[in-house]
């Protein structure tokens, strides 16, 4: 056996060397806890004590230009739960089921999943209804730890009548959150998704505030944290658009049940946007707050697309409307004046083994320039757009502003197309296509493509003088401390001088109002305005018909493009339609000499 | 008067180091029961002071009885201890999942809490009478004996870290007897077996260095051959005992090896303890001014955690303090220990020095984050009677031992 050797005065500075090296231990953990490690629990402390609640900003008012409000807020539910005042999650979700018509499990699982934040309130449904909110608050003994929160939400009294200009709203996802941090929008705000509400988020959106809670272990709340001032929320800016409600609503009524199709007015004056219909639409208020999956999937299964704005997105090809760019372009070039005729229409032009078809088929005889556009002679435009020639074409096309984006303020606008020999030869190899397809271009057909609003824009153009506006909704800004409005745009300029701008109005006058104008039927008596119709050949069903206007022919104050999807020709269906827009316009605008009304108080006078 | 001429530096020293810590309980209590919203605990700190009378009245008594007397009646204490554990088990009242205390009505009495003194008088006692060499290996297997039949009674209830401060005294009033430190270690060996059995090939590389050990240091056939045989036993029966623990305390082991397991539960307590303190920073956010204190997010904190108020609201400059202070009291307790002609004294004075170091220890090192949740209230500054009591005890019986040194 070993004996110890140690005596006590050395055994007590063992146990004296252990016994402090065991306290130093405790005392250097201290020390770097408290200085190293201090900043990471300070924050952790924080992090505890304080709950930031944040307080959704009121997205801004949208006014048309006559001051109706067309977006406005309204409060919308959300039931959440406590996990921690929740004993029984299972029981508690299925009665919840009964009353918010949701899956038991799903409430279940959103509760479980968040329990970890055991007071952080769990949003269970937000956009409940006020029934349900109220069936929950008169058993609030058998909802424990249920509670609803209001926050704002969109309204859009006007169902679908504005959605394609307007968009709508939806709430913010967490990448999203993520990526434009720090901008004062919380977790459950909403933001545009389409249209105005998209374009302009920034201005409608405001910024939301932060309320500073302190609150125990318990999640008692103890009150404001006193170091720390909340941040107000700050409501969106009020915007003002150019639109003219009253005339989009009637623009979407003349739209009968079976006919889909756009229309779009602007103020040629300035590019505003007047009215922008696309049809059918669909009900924005569908996305503010929750949208439900069976109305999503409506939407996006509806073989007629109401989610496409056809005004910004739908590419046609223009059809007749576009025998202006070429007439302007064969003066400009000087390959013709308005008395050059060129070999007589009999219904057909035979170009090669080929013949291409004029749409009268008793044919129009020699017509000069003016007579074509007005009677809209293919034969004509074949034998002209022959001369002209494909750069030329596409040249003018594209300082007409086709093949481009208008640069209008609502996102997810297209291009159109405006083909040119590189373009054919990338499609169908070099020298591989036929020289004829600047037969078919050259009365609209065939491979251009148009947005109704490049249409309108161009016969905008065409009314004012040849300058191209930047279309636009936005007119005004304003919050309480300052008002922003806007200015008219110019981004470009028609490439035709004064005389040839003069002889295409009065070509588009004739239109309408020379005998064999082949809108003759939609003129309007009283004032003059000029307008053309298109027939754009549909591959998948029947044509559809297109008219573009400007009205009154003299400083027009409203250019239009309507287009009717398989609706046929242009002077039956779309014309027409155009042409009771146009009418209700200019009454509004005391433009219209009330030639109705005297003549009805003649008749009066006579009885 | 009784003591007139004994009292010295140290004494007074000792006294003034117990008084130091108390009244820094009292504060502490104080700000751990202010909170935020109303709670039943406000007054917690008239009471503590209450207990603090109690406990200096009990100290003077202590102080004045003679140590003779404790080390004639040690195994007529230890008999009393043992047969009120068992009585315990019949009598005792359960709460919290054990059954700890008898229910005085005033007073919940806990006998395994004077136990640690009553076991420290019994090993004194022996060891102290038993010096032969030649005795060395049946003097170890009676120490261990008289601790093992209390820890296991404790063990019962359960209280794990009772046990624990119970095994100590074994430890370091072994080592005091002039135990060489090997033979310690290979005591210890139990432990480790305990830990390496959770998987078979950890154990057998244990088993083998326990092997290897005995051949080097060679004490004896019968000391091997025990040893041998309770490092079999605790690696075959640890799986076992595993399985029939108690969930909390199962749940308090896994949690304290990995405090993320449970962050609302178990481990709630540990991180928001360590939140505490490490947010106090050096000089603390203030009396009163501590938000997790004051906003409830500290658990029992007028009890366990009680240093973590220390360390929220005065920072490392308070937690030191109260290190400082227990650090002085033990380094005068081993200075008496040595100091002290007789020799039950001088294991006394070992053994109260290492009853209030082990649960120093437990105790701030759970608040750090460092130990398993145990629930071993930090001596002189948490709340409760027993535990005052207990530390004033110990301080008395340091303080006798310092005045009266020269006596045999």
């Amino acid at each position: 056996m070993i004996e110890s050797q140690l005596s006590p005065e050395n055994r007590a500075r063992i146990l004296i060397f252990i016994f402090g090296l065991l306290l130093f231990v405790l005392a250097a953990r201290l020390f770097v806890m408290q200085t190293i490690e201090h900043e990471k629990y300070y924050l952790m402390s924080e992090e505890n004590r304080i709950r930031l609640v944040p307080e959704i900003a009121f997205r801004g008012i949208v006014y048309d230009r006559n001051g109706n409000v067309i977006v406005e807020n309204r409060p919308l539910y959300t039931i959440s739960a406590i996990p921690n005042e929740i004993e029984d999650i299972e029981k508690i979700s299925v009665q919840l089921s009964h009353v918010l018509a949701m899956p038991a499990e799903q409430i279940a699982k959103r509760i479980n999943e968040n329990r970890f934040f055991r007071y952080k309130p769990v949003r269970i449904a937000r956009g409940v209804s006020f029934e349900a909110i109220c069936k929950i608050e008169e058993n609030a003994d058998k909802y424990p730890g249920i509670i609803f929160q209001l926050e704002p939400a969109r309204k859009y009294p006007s169902g679908g009548i504005i959605s394609h200009a307007v968009g709508y709203t939806s709430e913010i996802s967490e990448k999203e959150l993520m990526e434009i941090e720090g901008q004062g929008i919380s977790r459950g705000s909403d933001i545009g998704r389409e249209g105005i509400e998209k374009y302009w988020d920034s201005y409608l959106r405001g910024r939301d505030g932060i309320t500073y809670l302190e609150i125990t272990a318990e999640g008692q709340i103890v009150g404001n944290l006193p170091q720390r001032d909340n941040i107000p929320a700050v409501p969106g800016k009020d915007v003002v658009l150019s639109m003219d409600y009253d005339l989009q609503m009637y623009a979407v009524s003349l739209f009968a049940d079976t006919l889909t199709g756009a229309c779009v007015a602007l103020d040629p004056r300035n590019g505003e946007v007047l009215l922008l219909v696309s049809i059918p639409s669909y009900d924005a208020n569908l996305f503010s707050g929750v949208l439900r999956s069976e109305d999503w999937n409506r939407l996006r299964e509806n073989p007629q697309k109401p989610l496409l704005n056809r005004v910004i997105k739908g590419e046609y090809p223009p059809g007749s409307t576009y025998k202006l760019i070429v007439a302007g372009a064969g003066l400009e070039e000087g390959i013709i004046d308005r008395n050059t005729k060129f070999a007589a229409c009999r219904g057909g032009y035979r170009f090669g083994n080929r013949v291409f078809r004029c749409w009268y088929a008793a044919g129009h005889g020699a017509l000069g320039v003016v007579g074509s556009i007005a009677q809209s002679c293919d034969v004509y435009f074949y034998q002209l757009g022959q001369k002209l020639g494909l750069d030329k074409f596409a040249e003018y096309s594209r300082k007409c502003g086709f093949g481009t984006k208008t640069g209008i303020d609502i996102p997810g606008e297209q291009y159109g197309l405006v083909p040119d020999e590189d373009w054919y030869d990338q499609k169908y190899g070099k020298g591989k296509w036929p020289i004829s397809v600047i037969l078919n271009l050259s009365i609209g057909q065939g491979e251009v493509l148009t947005t109704p609003l490049q249409l309108a824009n161009f016969y905008a153009a065409l009314g004012n003088g040849g300058n191209l506006y930047r279309p636009h909704f936005l007119r005004k800004v304003f919050d309480r401390q300052d008002t922003t409005e806007t200015k008219p745009e110019i981004l470009g300029h028609l490439p035709f001088s004064k005389s040839t701008l003069a002889l295409l109005k009065e070509a588009c006058v004739d239109v309408l109002y020379d005998e064999k104008g082949t809108a003759r039927g939609s003129k309007i008596e009283g004032i003059r305005f000029g307008g053309k119709t298109g027939t754009a050949q549909n591959p998948h069903g029947n044509e559809h018909a297109l008219f573009c206007a400007f009205a009154p022919a003299d400083d027009p104050i409203i250019a239009i493009a309507v287009i009717a999807e398989n609706a046929g020709h242009g002077s039956e269906a779309a014309a027409p339609l155009a042409s009771k827009i146009v009418r209700r316009y200019l009454e509004k605008n005391n433009l219209l000499p009330e030639i109705d009304t005297t003549e009805m108080m003649v008749q009066d006078s006579e009885d | 008067m009784l003591l007139k001429g004994k009292i010295s530096g140290s004494a007074v020293a000792l006294f003034l180091c117990g008084i130091a810590l108390s009244a820094l309980g009292v504060v502490l209590i104080y700000s751990a029961t202010n909170t935020a919203v109303t709670s039943h605990e406000e007054g917690l700190f008239i009471k503590q002071i209450i207990w603090i009378a109690l406990s200096l009245l009990i100290f003077m008594l202590v102080v004045l009885l003679p140590m003779r007397m404790h080390e004639v009646l040690s195994y007529v204490y230890y008999i009393f201890l043992i047969l009120l554990l068992i009585a315990l088990m019949f009598y005792g009242r359960t709460g919290g999942g054990s059954q700890r205390w008898f229910d005085l009505g005033f007073f919940h009495f806990q006998p395994s809490e004077i136990g640690k003194v009553i076991v420290l008088f019994a090993l004194a006692r022996y060891l102290s009478y038993s010096k032969r060499p030649s005795q060395q290996f049946r003097r170890l297997i009676i120490a261990a004996i008289l601790v093992l039949i209390p820890t296991a009674l404790v063990l019962k209830q359960p209280d794990l870290g009772t046990s624990l401060v119970y095994l100590t005294i074994m430890l370091v009033t072994l080592f005091w007897s002039g135990l060489p430190a090997v033979y310690l270690l290979l005591i210890m060996t139990p432990i480790f077996s305990m830990i390496a059995s959770f998987h078979p090939i950890s154990w057998v590389v244990f088993f083998a260095v326990i092997i290897g050990l005995l051949l080097v240091v060679r004490p004896g056939a019968a000391m091997s051959s025990v040893i041998v045989a309770v490092n079999l036993l605790f690696g075959m029966i640890t799986p076992f005992i595993w399985n029939r623990l108690a969930e909390y305390q199962r749940l308090r082991i896994k949690i304290f090896l990995d405090p993320g397991l449970d962050p609302l539960g178990a481990g709630y307590q540990i991180i928001q303890s360590k939140i505490a303190i490490g947010s106090g920073g050096l000089i603390g956010k203030g009396f009163l001014a501590g938000s997790q204190t004051k906003l409830n997010y500290l658990p029992v904190r007028h009890t366990d955690f009680i240093y973590s108020v220390m360390g929220e609201e005065f920072g490392f400059t308070g937690g030191i303090i109260i290190i400082g202070l227990m650090a002085m009291i033990i380094l005068m307790g081993l200075r008496t220990a040595v100091k002290v002609r007789n020799r039950f004294t001088s294991f006394i004075c070992v053994g109260a020095v290492s009853i209030l170091l082990f649960q120093t220890i437990v105790n701030i090192g759970m608040t750090l984050g460092l130990m398993p949740v145990t629930g071993l209230p930090l001596h002189f500054v948490s709340y409760g009677g027993s535990s005052m009591i207990l530390s004033w005890v110990l301080l008395g019986l340091l303080v006798n031992a310092e005045i009266n040194w020269q006596e045999y």
